[in-house]
């Protein structure tokens, strides 16, 4: 049983994307998210045209307009509140009477995926097999869109909505254009084949030889078609996938499912509530809907797309909110009744360093803008922290995997321990089993490691020191299963080296090198200097010095190789040094010079 | 950031690319997908450049987008039947006045060593962006 196990393994592993593939998906997420970015925050700057403003002013009849601008009912806010959404209500009216939502099915275009999400294996192609850049050949301005609004009066959906945010800001609502990014699934990790190979079974049932060649057509015309640019002498070349014929059977399939995801919005429309300090959900296109978010409940939002079908072509992860002010905010936890245990693994920012990258773009953005935080942030951000801290225990083993916030028991690591005296927060009962498991807290988990772990952290153990766990590790060197013992932080203490002697002698490891995995390593009357010409610059100059160990590199065959970076030297000598290594590159250069001559 | 592959700090995007691309953003968003995975072959170092430098990337997209080009808000706004889908190409700059902020601006980008007739392509094409419009230019040259 063992090795059938091990079988269907290999081959479920076979169908998954290798290393490589999968950082080109996670960079594509990335690369997609920030255009995508770039999208909403540059026609959430188109809506405050003045041209477009003050033409969409003109719809509003004044009883409309009494009823967004509302006196505070002192008696009861809640009034105040009914009257500002009864004019959401008839502004929904009447932007449905002015703007005239056209299908791309019904006007001849040919009918894409639009701003939902792609499949893997269609991000080049559309869904009919045609390669889709050849929409680009037109350019869409700001004057474009603003007739589009003022004039033609039709569009798509996205425009529609785009547009019913420009009518609100008119009259003065503070309004906010609210979009779903949509980058395609960097967690999906099925290969391409697996699926295209699919879709040609499904096809050979059908015939298609005739509508190959016609691909291909589409595909040369598409080519010639697409020659963008200042310069047309350097024609750029498309490194497509030939590979259009598994798509064409199954559009019909495709459509099917693409309609169950696009009742769901790309963009929407918040509208503030500064009787009750929250921002109120307005889709005035898909759903024609207003959604009050109460303080204190984790309530659903009809806007965010629940089953497989709904997302398959539309996965709520970026939800971002652009204000009038052009600031933009994430503001995904809003829409979510499950954001840790479903939303989160879905979104880039689960890794620790593009949460960071992720921030930085947001904020980046907000500077752009020249927006500085205003009060109503902080009441927003009070919201999502509250809805956020009222997500319960998931109530299936897989939605585990990767919580941020809640951890089973038996799915502690041998790496971790519970801080001491903590107690569980809760219980998984498991389906079928009269049995139930304890769930606690992420943060009550503590991070162990062994003592060589601690050293390379900068840290040492602490006199005294308690192990909290004992593993049985395999040896490095030896191969023999051991006891290791495993600390946690508190049982160690930053690791102080000893100082240099007064001469410049700095105290090595057994192999004549000196450690420095962290700063903090290096002794307090030297310096680091990482260069590949230190140690012949240092030789050179006779003063004494250590090599410093900076990493280890894992190479094959199991052998670790420790990564001499730099030297540490006395301070007093980094000048001489440095110097030095200059002269030497120059004389380097100079011969190499010499030498080509 | 030890970034293998590319300079740090730059994004190597030529000038057409980049005027390519902030078209797409701006208007037509559904070719975003086909347009980056069409670039990201052509240039297998900007998923990593992007990732150690997203301010930048997005500061090429964005920065005064359809602010100063020509084709955009001010000259085109006094026509009001305008076609939709005029094909002016852009990159064409017929006539641009250069303030004497422009000249400067210029003179100093001109002095890096790069043709006068490139440098304005490229400022302007950069929202009178002169850093931006260096890393440009030197990220074309190599």
């Amino acid at each position: 049983p063992v090795d059938q196990r091990d079988k269907s393994k290999k081959q479920r592993n076979l169908n998954l994307v290798q290393k490589e593939e999968r950082q080109f998906r996670l960079g594509f997420h990335q690369m997609h998210l920030l255009t995508l970015l770039s999208h909403g925050y540059q026609r959430n700057k188109w809506l405050n045209n003045k041209k477009l403003q003050t033409k969409l002013n003109n719809i509003i009849p004044n009883s409309v307009f009494d009823l967004l601008h509302p006196e505070k009912d002192e008696e009861m806010p809640l009034r105040s509140t009914r009257k500002l959404l009864d004019g959401l209500t008839k502004c929904i009216k009447i932007w449905d009477k002015y703007y005239e939502v056209v299908d791309s099915n019904t006007t001849g275009r040919i009918k894409t995926y639009g701003l939902y999400m792609r499949p893997w294996d269609k991000i080049s192609f559309g869904l009919d097999g045609a390669c889709d850049i050849q929409h680009c050949r037109f350019s869409f301005n700001e004057t474009d869109f603003v007739q589009k609004l003022t004039k033609f009066r039709k569009g798509n959906r996205d425009l529609g909505a785009q547009g019913f945010v420009a009518m609100l800001r008119a009259v003065g609502v503070n309004a906010r254009l609210v979009m779903s990014l949509q980058p395609p699934d960097f967690t999906n990790l099925k290969k391409i084949s697996a699926t295209q190979e699919k879709g040609k079974q499904e096809e050979n049932s059908h015939s298609s030889t005739n509508t190959d060649k016609q691909n291909e057509k589409i595909f040369e015309d598409n080519l010639l078609a697409f020659q963008p640019g200042i310069d047309n002498s350097s024609t750029i070349k498309f490194p497509f996938k030939n590979n259009f014929a598994s798509k064409m059977s199954t559009i019909d399939d495709i459509l099917a499912e693409l309609n169950e995801s696009e009742k769901f919005p790309i963009f929407w429309c918040e509208v503030w509530n500064k009787f009750n300090k929250t921002w109120i959900t307005v889709d005035p296109i898909n759903f024609k809907i207003i959604e009050q978010h109460r303080f204190n409940s984790n309530g659903k939002s009809k806007l965010e797309p629940i089953t497989k079908k709904q997302q398959k072509y539309n996965m709520l992860r970026y939800v971002i909110g652009f204000d009038r002010k052009l600031g933009c905010k994430d503001i995904t936890p809003r829409y979510t009744t499950q954001f840790f245990a479903k939303v989160f693994k879905k979104r880039c920012t689960r890794i620790p360093e593009l949460e960071t990258w992720y921030t930085k773009s947001i904020k980046y953005l907000n500077h752009l803008a020249g927006r500085t935080p205003i009060k109503i942030d902080k009441y927003e951000e009070q919201y999502l922290d509250n809805k956020l801290s009222l997500e319960g225990i998931p109530d299936s083993l897989q939605d585990f995997q990767g919580h941020p916030k809640f951890v089973l028991e038996t799915n502690i690591g041998q790496d971790e321990a519970l801080k001491p005296g903590c107690s569980n927060c809760g219980f998984f009962r498991l389906k079928n089993k009269n049995k139930s498991i304890k769930v606690y807290l992420r943060d009550d988990l503590l991070k162990l490691r062994s003592p060589r772990g601690w050293f390379m952290e900068g840290r040492t153990l602490k006199k005294g020191a308690k192990y909290s766990k004992v593993v049985h590790k395999k040896s490095f060197t030896t191969r023999e299963i051991e006891d290791e013992r495993l600390y946690s932080i508190d049982q160690t203490e930053l690791y102080v080296p000893p100082l240099a002697s007064s001469n410049g002698e700095i105290q090595t490891n057994s192999y004549g090198n000196i450690d420095v995995y962290k700063p903090t390593m290096i002794p307090l009357n030297c310096v680091l200097i990482e260069h590949g010409l230190a140690t012949k610059a240092a030789r050179f100059l006779n003063i004494p010095f250590a090599g410093a160990v900076t990493s280890f590199t894992f190479e094959k065959g199991r052998t670790v190789k420790p990564s001499i970076t730099g030297i540490v030297v006395l301070r007093d000598y980094k000048e001489a040094v440095c110097e030095m290594i200059d002269g030497i590159s120059y004389s380097q250069e100079r011969e190499e010079y010499e030498e080509k001559q | 950031d030890r970034a293998p592959g590319g300079t740090p700090g730059t994004i190597s995007l030529n000038v057409q690319d980049i005027m390519q691309l902030r078209q797409i953003v701006n208007g037509d968003p559904e070719a975003l997908a086909p347009f980056l995975e069409n670039m990201s072959t052509r240039y297998p170092e900007l998923t990593q450049q992007i990732q150690s430098n997203p301010e930048l990337f997005l500061g090429m997209l964005l920065d005064g987008l359809g602010g100063n080009l020509p084709d955009t808000e001010e000259e085109a706004a006094g026509g009001e039947d305008l076609d939709l889908h005029s094909e002016e190409a852009p990159g064409n700059f017929p006539g641009v006045e250069l303030s004497s902020e422009d000249e400067i601006a210029i003179g100093r980008l001109c002095e890096l060593g790069f043709e006068r007739s490139l440098v304005i392509q490229v400022y302007f094409a950069c929202d009178k962006n002169e850093e931006i419009a260096a890393n440009v230019l030197f990220s074309e040259r190599q």
